[in-house]
């Protein structure tokens, strides 16, 4: 029988927080090609988020704050079909598979960024497993 | 030996991270605004030895 696992929220803030405080000082933003958690897609934009990277817990979920944009994406001609939450030395805490909407999407294609383009982060929220 | 069953196994539910990002495009100067909605996923485990 399937049941359904759960967690405390006090437990759900601690994890959200961990992942706040490993990533340290100087967290990056990063999306990527498609990839492993050990072995992650080739880097597509690079963001620079602040420090520390996100606020408190609450309800298990983090917010980040002010995220600095990539005003010169290295660009790939492939989708973005992850990211990745890493530490400044490049250590990935939070790997995640992508899905995008928006109002230019090539639903075939998927969301791609060119070279030189600017991609902004404006709203980044993680929230620990329920 | 038989394998075991996942009747004993409690598997949470993935965490999420949403970003809301947008692109301006070099060429064009338009900006395109995306919801992304991901759920972080591990890697394969690996089957163990008998």
């Amino acid at each position: 029988m399937a049941g359904t696992t759960t967690h405390p929220e006090a437990f759900r803030n601690t994890v959200a927080d961990l992942v706040d405080s490993t990533l340290s000082t100087t967290a990056k933003l990063v999306f990527r090609l498609s990839g492993t958690a050990a072995s992650p897609g080739t880097a597509v934009a690079t963001l620079s988020m602040a420090n520390p990277a996100f606020g408190s817990a609450s309800a298990g979920v983090i917010t980040a704050g002010t995220i600095t944009s990539d005003t010169n994406a290295t660009g790939n001609a492939s989708p973005v079909a992850t990211a990745t939450l890493e530490t400044g030395a490049g250590t990935v805490i939070v790997h995640t598979t992508v899905a995008a909407s928006g109002d230019a999407i090539n639903l075939s294609g998927g969301l791609t960024i060119g070279a030189g383009d600017t991609v902004a982060c404006s709203a980044l929220t993680y929230a620990a497993m329920p | 030996m038989a394998e075991q069953s996942d009747s004993n196994k409690a598997a949470a539910q993935p965490a999420v991270l949403t970003a809301t990002i947008q692109i301006t495009r070099k060429a064009t100067g338009k900006v395109e605004t995306y919801q992304i909605v991901g759920q972080p996923v591990k890697d394969e485990p690996k089957k163990e030895a008998p």
